[in-house]
């Protein structure tokens, strides 16, 4: 038996060790997460105006362009149960908030991050933002989420090639490399709308409870929410399934209806973005951006006066 | 729990440390075991413990009454009883809504509505194998094989064992008993062989199984748009994908009970080397092809009789095992059509050749026997699509669509790249089962004549492989049945 345990192990330590240590490494490597909550964290007594949501709001909404301080807390795949738990986290914490953005796109109420192959991002809220998102062990780790391909290219990118590992500015509003993708939008809409259209709808209840947690937590403290559906290239609306969003565009009505502290907007067909606004068929460029969040700013502005 | 999660990896450490340094004697050991599989069955739904304390019960007390019977009648009534209380759970379970959906049909035809209300039921995991294993206790004390066992935590232990609880393999009281009810040693052959079996069985599952399940997924969800070609090239790799994942489960099973100091039976023996059918399906789940033939196929006459009678049987033992794997038609068809194959080898009297491993103490294979086993491959190669496919229909048109002339065109992958990795590791693969396919696991003698170190490298080489190259985390495919 000592034999067995004493060989186990001389094999498992090197495995264990280069494993602590990639994980050491990674967690010292910059990046989106950590930068907003120390941001949001700095500014707190500031933010009037919240932005939460998918890479939709990350990269569709510019604070810059708001008359208010605003603050982008959305993130790449970011669900809207990851929204509530942001949410929760530091409503309290920001006494001058007065609004809410949050997006309320075609996959809202069909996706949730737990679920499905985006689920390894739940440890950046677990181990940046201290969220208790996730009770598996492998979300408390980077080297348990992220698979060692991945890792080895973020350390090569970071430690040996300097780049520089933050896609968000300050504000939280991220822009893409280029203004448009390298394919034409015909093909990326339809890809899109394909990929993200839901193979059933079992967690459209469970995604609308947490629509109204946010705006009733947002009510409690008066909070105004205004719920948009972002703009898209028609090649992603035109094929998107009706069904799904149907559900998606009834829920908003709903909230607006049931609630008089939300607001619902639906931008999808928006006539004013062109081609030229969009990266690809459901992300706006940062021209598409700086639109739209003039838009919403002016909105913003005329509910409030 | 999953084998493959990080979960799993403290759990097993924990229960071994307790099982051999805290709880040393037999029946502290037993009840440690006990308390360890309903947590790791827990782990995934508390909820349907109680249906396998039912089970255990069921059958505990039902094979004492068997045995206290005098009269065989007597005895036949609890056996009957037994057979139906397990049945009767697992077809509400498994097939209750299936036969409501067909009642209703079949009324239809006939002009009536019938209107039967479907129920939400969830399959509890594990169900088919853990009732398959309480239902063969009771019927061997019946036929006399074996005593009934007055120890509840030793028959418990018995029914609920971790390692092989929800996907098998599927064991017999008579094997697994004994071992439950005598002191078990620390072997450090055994244990060791265990840690190579769950190596490999790891390697299968996240590396093959998983990384071949992002392309099958992809193909057989939007076939419709796909050439023939792909079409047959999603195909080949869902066929080696429910191998690995399936092999890659029972060898991590066995591993784990050997590290406890249990033999697990052995429950897929290389069967991608077979040479016909009739090879492929003694090599293939082992643990419920002989279930069915002893408990099934054999009291229904067996291979005895004449050629129509064999034939009969053999058509009966894969319909109900298509039907094992649920609730649909399209596994109904699928044993339809392996049972069609069987036939030849029936008729020729040949479907009992090949007992024997392939190219046995040779390198490489003949050319008959070359021929033989890529026949067998790419027959189950088209007879999976049935197996995989969501519904009877989809298979059928996804069967229409390769036979197109979009056949002769190259395989359109997502990524080519990766494809050509999953390629190049499924050849590695099949390179080592090729060289261990004589022995009990892949692993148990590979590089046993090098030195230690060049057998380290090899196995840190193979954990290197499963951390690089994991595929995103899937649920094993025999959790559904």
């Amino acid at each position: 038996m000592k034999r067995f345990i004493k060989q186990t192990l001389a094999f498992l330590i090197p495995v264990l060790a280069i494993a602590l240590l990639l994980e050491v490494l990674l967690r010292q490597i910059p990046n989106d997460f950590a930068l907003k909550r120390s941001q949001i964290e700095l500014h707190k007594d500031s933010i009037e105006t919240l932005l939460l949501g998918s890479s939709h709001t990350m990269y569709g909404l510019n604070p810059e362009y708001f008359s208010e301080s605003t603050y982008n807390l959305g993130h790449v795949s970011q669900t809207i149960d990851m929204d509530y738990e942001l949410l929760k986290t530091y409503l309290k914490d920001l006494p001058k908030l007065k609004t809410v953005v949050l997006r309320l796109s075609y996959t809202t109420l069909h996706e949730q991050l737990r679920y499905g192959s985006e689920s390894w991002r739940l440890k950046d809220y677990s181990l940046y933002y201290d969220l208790k998102v996730s009770s598996k062990l492998k979300h408390k780790s980077e080297v348990l989420s992220v698979k060692l391909k991945n890792n080895l290219t973020r350390l090569k990118d970071y430690y040996i090639n300097h780049d520089d590992m933050i896609i968000a500015e300050p504000s939280g509003w991220a822009s893409f490399d280029q203004e448009q993708v390298d394919k034409p939008l015909n093909e990326v809409g339809l890809i899109a709308a394909k990929k993200h259209t839901a193979k059933d709808n079992s967690l459209v209840e469970e995604n609308i409870q947490f629509l109204e947690n946010i705006v009733q937590l947002c009510k409690a403290e008066g909070v105004n929410v205004l719920l948009v559906t972002m703009p898209a290239h028609n090649s992603y609306s035109d094929n998107l399934n009706q069904s799904q969003l149907k559900l998606v565009l009834q829920a908003g009505k709903k909230m607006e209806t049931s609630y008089d502290n939300c607001q619902y907007l639906n931008l999808l067909n928006a006539e004013n973005f062109t081609n030229a606004d969009f990266y690809d068929g459901d992300h706006l460029n940062s021209r598409g951006a700086m639109k739209l969040s003039l838009f919403i700013d002016r909105l913003i502005s005329q509910s409030i006066n | 729990m999953l084998f493959n999660s990080i979960d799993f990896a403290i759990f097993v450490p924990i229960v071994f440390v307790l099982y051999w340094f805290v709880f040393k004697d037999i029946k502290t050991q037993n009840v440690l075991l006990i308390i360890a599989s309903y947590v790791f069955y827990a782990w995934w739904d508390w909820r349907f413990l109680g249906l396998i304390m039912l089970s255990t019960l069921i059958d505990y007390t039902i094979g004492l009454a068997i045995a206290r019977q005098q009269k065989q009648a007597s005895k036949k009534n609890y056996l009957v009883l037994s057979i139906l209380l397990n049945l009767g759970i697992l077809g509400f379970f498994k097939y209750y809504n299936f036969f409501i959906e067909n009642f209703n049909e079949a009324f239809l035809l006939f002009g009536r509505t019938l209107d039967l209300n479907y129920l939400n039921i969830i399959l509890p995991v594990g169900i088919s194998f853990y009732t398959f294993q309480t239902m063969s206790y009771s019927i061997d004390i019946y036929r006399g094989k074996i005593k009934p066992t007055s120890n509840l935590i030793a028959f418990a232990s018995y029914v609920c064992f971790f390692p092989q609880l929800v996907a098998g393999p599927i064991e017999r009281a008579s094997s697994f008993l004994p071992q439950v009810e005598k002191p078990r040693l620390f072997d450090y052959r055994k244990a060791t062989d265990g840690l190579k079996q769950i190596l490999w069985g790891l390697f299968k599952k996240m590396v093959i199984a998983d990384n071949c399940a992002v392309f099958v997924n992809d193909i057989f969800e939007n076939y419709v748009s796909y050439s023939g070609s792909t079409l047959v090239f999603g195909a080949f790799l869902f066929t080696i994908q429910i191998y690995c994942d399936f092999s890659g489960y029972s060898d991590i099973a066995i591993g784990v009970a050997r590290l406890f100091g249990f033999n697990l039976k052995k429950n897929f023996a290389f069967p991608y080397f077979s040479r016909n059918i009739a090879e492929f399906w003694r090599r293939w789940h082992i643990s419920l092809t002989t279930w069915f033939k002893d408990y099934f196929y054999i009291p229904m006459g067996g291979s005895r009789g004449s050629k129509w009678m064999k034939l009969r049987n053999t058509f009966a033992i894969f319909l109900v095992i298509g039907l094992w794997h649920g609730a649909h038609w399209k596994f109904v068809v699928y044993g339809f059509i392996n049972a069609l194959h069987f036939v030849p080898y029936i008729i020729r009297g040949k479907n009992t050749k090949y007992t024997t491993v392939v190219a046995y103490n040779k390198y490489i294979p003949n050319a008959k026997e070359l021929f033989g086993m890529f026949h067998t491959f790419l027959f189950l190669v088209f007879a999976r699509i049935f197996f995989r496919s969501d519904s009877l229909s989809i298979a059928l048109d996804y069967l229409n669509r390769i036979a197109s002339f979009s056949i002769f065109n190259l395989p359109q992958f997502p990524n080519r790249l990766e494809a050509i990795v999953l390629l190049v590791l499924i050849t590695f693969f099949f390179i080592v089962e090729w060289f261990g396919r004589a022995k009990e696991h892949a692993l148990e003698q590979i590089f046993s004549k090098y030195k230690r170190t060049y057998r380290l490298a090899f196995y840190y080489s193979i954990v290197f492989l499963i951390v690089y190259f994991n595929g995103e985390e899937q649920q094993f495919l025999y959790f559904q049945f």
